[in-house]
C-alpha cells in the first residue's frame, strides 16, 4: 500500500518537474528563436545586462518576443484551467470555454461595438481606428454577457447535459446575431474583427501583458483557493454537500472563475480553439488523478508551456507568414491526446 | 493543506511581481526617435512676412509657405509646398508628413503628431498592391525595401524581380507581419491600405514606426486614384515623373469624353467558392469606370451612394442585370474562370442574360485590382470593349471569355 502511494507521490514530482522543466525550456525556446538571428551571447546580454548597444536585437527581444511570449504562458494558463472548470462544473470532457458561447458573445459584442463606432464617429473622422483596448473590454464584456445568460440558466436547470446543449444554443444565437451585422458591414470596417477571429498572440505589448496577468492571477489564485470544494463537487453534487459545500454558491463561483479567464483569452488573443478542451485531459492522464488540487496548479503549468510551444512553432515555421495559433494548437493537441488515450487503453489492459 | 495554499499564493504573487517588474520597460525607447514635428501654421504665417527677402538657402529650419499641389479629382490627401524644399503632406485622416530636404534640419517647434521624413526617402514598408503600384509606375521602387505580399501574389514584373534579387523583402502578412524582421531592416515609415488592423498599427506604433494611410481607395473618383501618384511623386522628388503619368492616364478619359455615349449596358459581378454574388454598388469606382468609359452601368439605382462591393440575391442581380449589354466577371475575385462555361458552371442565371447571348461576356486581366496607375488606360479598354467588332476577344485589362 506504501509503495503504491509512494509511487503516485514519485510520478506526481515527476510530472511537476517535467511541466516546470518545459515551461522553462520553451522560456528560452521563445526567447532565443526568432525570424532574426540573436546570437545565445547576444540574448545573455540584452536579458540579463540589459545590454542596448544593439538597438535592434534589443528591441527584438524586450517589445516583440519576451511580450508575446509572456502572454501566451498567461493566457494558455487561464485558457487551460477554464477548460479544466468547465469540464468539472458540467462532468462533460467535451465542455470547454468555447462551446459555451464565450468566444460568440465576445465576437458578437465586439461586431455591434466596430460597426456602431465606425458608423458613428467615421462619419467626420475618416481616420477612425478602433483602439486596440476597446477592442478587449468589448471581447471581454461579450464573453461575460453570454457566460451571465448561461448562469441565469444554471440557477433553474439541474440537468448539466440541457445546461450544457443551452450554453451551445447561446453560441449559435450570438454567431447568428454577428453574421447578420457583417452582411451590412463594409469589408474595411470589420477587417479587425475578422482578424481578431483568427486568433493569435502577434503583436502582444507590456500592456496587454500586464493587464492579462492583472486579471488571470487574481483569478487563478482564487481558483487555488476553492481547490477542495472542486474535488467534494466533481465527485457529485451529493457528496459535496455532505462535506459541507454550499453548492448553489460553488456553482456560480465556478461558472464566474472559469468565464473570467476565459474572457481574458478572448479579450486579448482571440478565440483559441482546443487548449481549454485538450489540455486537462493531457494533465489529468500525466497525473494519474482528478484531485483538483494537484489538477489546478499544473493545468495552468501545462497550458503555459503547450501555448508558448505552439506560438513559437505558429510564428517560425513557415516564417515570415505566421499560421494562425489555432492551426497549431490542433495540429499539435489533438495527436497528443489520442495517443495518450490509446496508451492508457494498452496500460489499463484494452486492445 | 493551507500550506499548499500559501505556496501557490506566494509562488503566482512572485510571477505577478515580476511581470509588473518587466513591463517596466515598456517606457524603455532604444530606437532613435526621429519624431520632431512641423512648426505651426501661424508660425509660418507670420515667418512668411518675414521672409520675402530673405535668400532660398535661409530657410534651412524655416517653414515659410509657397504653393500648394493642383489636384483634379483627388480629395483625401494634399501637399502643400514651402519655401527651401520642404513639404507637408496632409491626408483626410489628419496624418501630416513633413518632407525634409537632403542637407537640410527639422524646423523648430514642431508638433508631435507630424511624421518627419528627411529625404532622399527609402527603405520604406509598402503594405498595399496599389500603392506600389503606383511608387513603381514613378520609377521609385528601389525606395521599397519590405512588403507584405510574397512574389507568387504579384503580377507586377518589377516588383517580382525586386523580391527574386532580394532587393525588397517580403515580411508575412499584413495582418500578421514579422516585427522581428520590420525592426532589423531599421524601416522607419511605411505605407499600408485601410486594411491595417489596429492591432497591428499599434504594435508598429511601439516599435517606432510611423504609418500612412494609402486611401486611394475611398475616392469617389476613378482618376483620383491615379492622382495619388502626385503624392509619391512629392515624397520621392519626382513630380514631374508623376505630373506626366497621371496626365497620360487624363487624357484617356478625355478623349473618350469626346465621343458620342454608346449607350450600351453593362453589369459587373463576381461569384465567390461559396456561391455568394457581387457586384459593384452605384457609386463604386467600377461603376463610374463604365459611365466614363462611354456606357451605362446597369445597376445605377442599387446601392447608391455607396462605394464598394454588394452582396447581391442571385434572384435580384438577375432581374436587374439580365439586359445588360455587356457582363464584366472579375477574375481575381471570382474562382478565376479561363472560359465561357467555367464562368455558366457557377451559376444557372447566367446562361439567360442578353450579354452571354450575345457573346459580350469579359473578364478582368489578374493584374486589374494590383494596378492603379494605368486607370484611364482601363476606362480606355471599357470603352474599346463597348465599340469592339466580335472578332476583338483580348484588350490590355480585359479578356473576352469565350
Amino acid at each position: 500500500m506504501k509503495t503504491i502511494e509512494t509511487k503516485k507521490m514519485m510520478r506526481i514530482a515527476v510530472v511537476f518537474f517535467v511541466l516546470t522543466a518545459t515551461l522553462v525550456s520553451a522560456f528560452f525556446l521563445n526567447i532565443y528563436t526568432g525570424s532574426i538571428k540573436i546570437s545565445l551571447r547576444g540574448v545573455y546580454n540584452i536579458l540579463f545586462l540589459q545590454d542596448e548597444s544593439n538597438a535592434a536585437a534589443y528591441n527584438i527581444i524586450w517589445k516583440i518576443r519576451l511580450p508575446r511570449m509572456l502572454i501566451a504562458a498567461i493566457l494558455g494558463g487561464a485558457l487551460a484551467l477554464s477548460g479544466y472548470l468547465l469540464q468539472t462544473f458540467f462532468r462533460n470532457p467535451i465542455a470547454g470555454p468555447f462551446v459555451l458561447g464565450i468566444s460568440s458573445g465576445a465576437k458578437m459584442v465586439l461586431a455591434v461595438v466596430t460597426i456602431a463606432m465606425t458608423g458613428l464617429l467615421a462619419g467626420n473622422k475618416k481616420s477612425f481606428h478602433m483602439p486596440v483596448s476597446v477592442t478587449i473590454v468589448a471581447a471581454f464584456a461579450g464573453s461575460m454577457v453570454s457566460m451571465l445568460v448561461v448562469l441565469l440558466f444554471a440557477g433553474k436547470i439541474r440537468n448539466m447535459s440541457t445546461l450544457l446543449v443551452i450554453g451551445i444554443m447561446i453560441s449559435h444565437i450570438c454567431s447568428s446575431v454577428t453574421d447578420f451585422m457583417i452582411n451590412f458591414a463594409k469589408e474595411a470596417d470589420i477587417v479587425n474583427l475578422t482578424h481578431w477571429s483568427l486568433g493569435s498572440f502577434s503583436g502582444a505589448t507590456w500592456v496587454n501583458v500586464k493587464a492579462a496577468a492583472w486579471i488571470v492571477i487574481p483569478t487563478a489564485l482564487l481558483t487555488g483557493l476553492i481547490a477542495k470544494p472542486v474535488s467534494a463537487y466533481a465527485l457529485g453534487e451529493g457528496y459535496a454537500q455532505s462535506m459541507g459545500v454550499r453548492v448553489g454558491f460553488f456553482r456560480v463561483a465556478l461558472i464566474v472563475l472559469s468565464s473570467v479567464l476565459s474572457a481574458a483569452v478572448t479579450a486579448f488573443a482571440g478565440p483559441i480553439s482546443f487548449v481549454g478542451i485538450a489540455v486537462p485531459h493531457i494533465t489529468r492522464m500525466m497525473l494519474g488523478t482528478d484531485k483538483a488540487q494537484l489538477m489546478i496548479p499544473a493545468t495552468f503549468l501545462c497550458g503555459s508551456g503547450f501555448c508558448m510551444l505552439c506560438d513559437l512553432t505558429a510564428r517560425t515555421v513557415f516564417a515570415p507568414t505566421e499560421l494562425s495559433i489555432g492551426t497549431v494548437t490542433g495540429a499539435i493537441g489533438a495527436p497528443i491526446v489520442i495517443w495518450l488515450m490509446l496508451s492508457r487503453r494498452k496500460r489499463d489492459g484494452g486492445e | 493543506m493551507k500550506k499548499r495554499i500559501l505556496v501557490t499564493v506566494s509562488t503566482l504573487s512572485t510571477v505577478l511581481a515580476l511581470l509588473t517588474a518587466c513591463g517596466g520597460n515598456d517606457s524603455i525607447n532604444v530606437t532613435p526617435e526621429s519624431s520632431a514635428g512641423v512648426a505651426s501654421v501661424a508660425e509660418a504665417e507670420s515667418n512668411e512676412e518675414k521672409t520675402d527677402t530673405v535668400q532660398e538657402e535661409n530657410y534651412d529650419g524655416m517653414l515659410v509657405f509657397d504653393h500648394s499641389m493642383e489636384l483634379e479629382y483627388a480629395k483625401c490627401f494634399s501637399v502643400d509646398y514651402y519655401k527651401g524644399g520642404y513639404k507637408e503632406i496632409k491626408s483626410e485622416d489628419e496624418t501630416k508628413i513633413l518632407l525634409i530636404p537632403e542637407n537640410m534640419s527639422v524646423p523648430a517647434q514642431v508638433d508631435d503628431e507630424t511624421i518627419i521624413l528627411q529625404q532622399p526617402v527609402n527603405n520604406i514598408l509598402v503594405s498595399s498592391t496599389p500603392t506600389t503600384s503606383l511608387i513603381n509606375a514613378i520609377g521609385a521602387l528601389d525606395a521599397i525595401s519590405l512588403n507584405t505580399y510574397d512574389v507568387d501574389s504579384w503580377y507586377i514584373d518589377e516588383v517580382k524581380d525586386a523580391l527574386t534579387s532580394g532587393k525588397m523583402t517580403y515580411i508575412g502578412s499584413y495582418k500578421e507581419p514579422d516585427y522581428e524582421m520590420i525592426t532589423a531592416s531599421g524601416t522607419t515609415f511605411g505605407v499600408f491600405s485601410t486594411m491595417l488592423t489596429e492591432d497591428v498599427a499599434e504594435q508598429l506604433k511601439n516599435l517606432g514606426v510611423k504609418i500612412l494611410l494609402d486611401r486611394s481607395g475611398e475616392e469617389a473618383h476613378p482618376l483620383a486614384r491615379v492622382e495619388w501618384m502626385k503624392l509619391y511623386g512629392a515624397m520621392f522628388n519626382l513630380e514631374d515623373v508623376a505630373e506626366q503619368k497621371v496626365n497620360e492616364q487624363i487624357s484617356f478619359v478625355n478623349e473618350i469624353a469626346k465621343k458620342e455615349n454608346t449607350g450600351k449596358t453593362v453589369a459587373i459581378c463576381y461569384i465567390t467558392s461559396k456561391g455568394l454574388l457581387y457586384t459593384r454598388n452605384a457609386d463604386d469606382y467600377m461603376a463610374k469606370m463604365v459611365d466614363l468609359a462611354g456606357g451605362q452601368y446597369v445597376l445605377s439605382e442599387v446601392g447608391v451612394g455607396e462605394t464598394g462591393t454588394l452582396n447581391m440575391e442571385m434572384e435580384a442581380f438577375y432581374d436587374g442585370a439580365k439586359d445588360a449589354d455587356y457582363l464584366i466577371y472579375i477574375w481575381s475575385l471570382g474562382g478565376k474562370p479561363e472560359t465561357l462555361a467555367d464562368m455558366l458552371e457557377k451559376s444557372d442565371i447566367f446562361a439567360d442574360m442578353k450579354a452571354v447571348k450575345d457573346g459580350n461576356v469579359w473578364c478582368t486581366t489578374p493584374d486589374y485590382f494590383q494596378i492603379s496607375n494605368t486607370i484611364g488606360s482601363m476606362i480606355n479598354d471599357i470603352n474599346l470593349m463597348l465599340t469592339a467588332d466580335e472578332n476583338t476577344d483580348s484588350l490590355t485589362y480585359l479578356k473576352k471569355l469565350k
